[in-house]
C-alpha cells in the first residue's frame, strides 16, 4: 500500500476536494483505494459518504475500515468524523492528535493499493510527526490556490516535505479562474522554477459538494507514475 | 457524600446493566474477550473507586479492586464520578466527555490510547442503547 499525502500550507484551499477526487480518479485507473481523513480537528469527508454515528469494528486487534460508496465508486474509509458527535469541538492536544493518527494509520486494516491521506493544513507539528512516520514511503500532492498567501504557506510545506524525504508528485493549483489572472500566472511560474509539476484545476462550484474525477486524471497519473 | 453513595444514584441503571450479557457487543467485537480494563472513578476530594472489567470465558465480569494492588488490565479509564453518572443517565455523550478532557484513557498493552477510546465509545453506545430500552 502506497500512502499519498494530500497536503497544503494553508487551510481551506480544497485538500478534501482534491483527496476524494484523486481517490476516485485512482479507482478509474483500476486501483483499489483507501481514504483516511487525517484532518482530525475539522473532519468533513464522512459527510460525503453520509456515514455518521458509526461504531468501530475490530478484527484481529485491528480496526476495520468503513466500506463506503459514492456514485458507484467503492472505497475504504476511516477518520474521526464518523465516530464523534456532530457539532462537538475536537479539542485534542498534540499528544492525543498524534495518538489518533497512529491508530488510524497503523491500526486499521487498510487493503487499498493506495492510501490517500487528507492531511491537516499547515506546516505544523502534527504534520511533521505524520511525515516522520511515512518518511521515504509516501508520495505527496500539495494543494494551493493561485494567490500569494497560499504560495508563501506552501513554500513552508514543500520544504517540510523535502526535509522528510516525501516524494512530491505535483502541486495542484486549485480554483484557477477565481483569482487575479496575472498573479495566478506568476505563482504558476514560481512553482515551475522550483521544479514541481503543476496541475491546474479550474474553479467549479459543482466541486464544492460533488465530484468530477475526470478533472483529476492527470493528477492520478502523476501519483501513480 | 462517599463515592459508593453517589453510585446509588444510578443503582437501577447499574442493576439493569448487570443483568445484560452484552452478547450483541461480543458479536461485533470478537477480540473483546482478550481485553480488560480498570475503570477508576474519583471525586473532587481525591477519593477513588476502581473496578476491573473483563471476561471469564465469554462472560463479562465486573469486580471492585484495590488500586494499591490492581490486577493487570489492557487499559485504564478514569473519570470524575459526576461524569460517569451523567453518561449513564444519558445527559452526556461519552465521546464528547473524552474530547473535552473529562475522561482519561491510558493504554497498558502497547496499542494507542485512542484505539481503546474508540472501543470504549462503542461499548458506551451499547450501554446507552441498553439503558434506553
Amino acid at each position: 500500500m502506497i500512502p499519498v499525502l494530500v497536503t497544503s500550507g494553508k487551510g481551506g484551499v480544497g485538500k478534501s476536494t482534491v483527496s476524494i477526487n484523486l481517490a476516485l480518479a485512482l479507482i478509474d485507473k483500476g486501483f483499489k483505494v483507501s481514504l483516511l481523513d487525517a484532518d482530525l480537528m475539522d473532519p468533513v469527508q464522512h459527510l460525503l459518504f453520509n456515514v455518521n454515528k458509526e461504531t468501530v469494528r475490530e478484527y484481529g486487534k485491528m480496526l476495520t475500515p468503513i466500506n463506503v460508496s459514492l456514485g458507484g465508486y467503492r472505497l475504504e474509509f476511516m477518520g474521526l468524523g464518523p465516530f464523534i458527535p456532530r457539532g462537538v469541538g475536537v479539542a485534542l492536544n498534540y499528544e492525543k492528535t498524534v495518538d489518533f493518527l497512529t491508530t488510524l494509520l497503523k491500526h486499521v486494516k487498510w487493503s487499498g493499493d493506495f492510501l490517500v491521506v487528507d492531511c491537516p493544513p499547515s506546516a505544523i507539528d502534527v504534520n511533521k510527526k505524520l511525515f516522520d512516520e511515512l518518511r521515504n514511503r509516501a508520495r505527496a500532492v500539495v494543494v494551493g490556490e493561485p494567490h500569494i498567501f497560499a504560495f508563501e504557506d506552501n513554500l513552508r510545506m514543500l520544504d517540510m516535505l523535502k526535509f522528510h524525504d516525501i516524494d512530491v508528485r505535483a502541486v495542484v493549483l486549485n480554483k484557477v479562474g477565481l483569482f487575479q489572472e496575472d498573479i495566478s500566472k506568476m505563482i504558476e511560474e514560481e512553482y515551475s522554477k522550483l521544479g514541481y509539476k503543476i496541475i491546474r484545476i479550474p474553479w467549479d462550484p459543482a466541486l464544492q459538494t460533488g465530484f468530477k474525477p475526470e478533472l483529476f486524471k492527470e493528477l492520478a497519473e502523476a501519483v501513480v507514475a | 457524600m462517599s463515592l459508593r453513595l453517589k453510585l446509588l444514584e444510578i443503582l437501577p441503571k447499574l442493576v439493569k446493566l448487570g443483568l445484560c450479557k452484552f452478547n450483541d457487543l461480543l458479536k461485533e467485537f470478537p477480540d473483546a474477550t482478550s481485553r480488560s480494563a480498570l475503570l477508576v472513578l474519583y471525586d473532587s476530594k481525591g477519593n477513588k473507586l476502581a473496578f476491573w472489567i473483563g471476561f471469564e470465558g465469554s462472560s463479562p465480569k465486573v469486580v471492585e479492586v484495590d488500586l494499591k494492588n490492581p490486577p493487570r488490565a489492557t487499559n485504564e479509564i478514569s473519570m470524575h464520578i459526576d461524569t460517569f453518572i451523567k453518561i449513564l443517565k444519558g445527559r452526556l455523550d461519552f465521546r464528547t466527555a473524552y474530547l473535552y478532557d473529562l475522561i482519561d484513557i491510558e493504554s497498558h498493552d502497547g496499542l494507542p490510547s485512542s484505539y481503546h477510546l474508540l472501543l470504549w465509545s462503542a461499548f458506551f453506545d451499547k450501554v446507552a442503547d441498553l439503558l434506553k430500552k
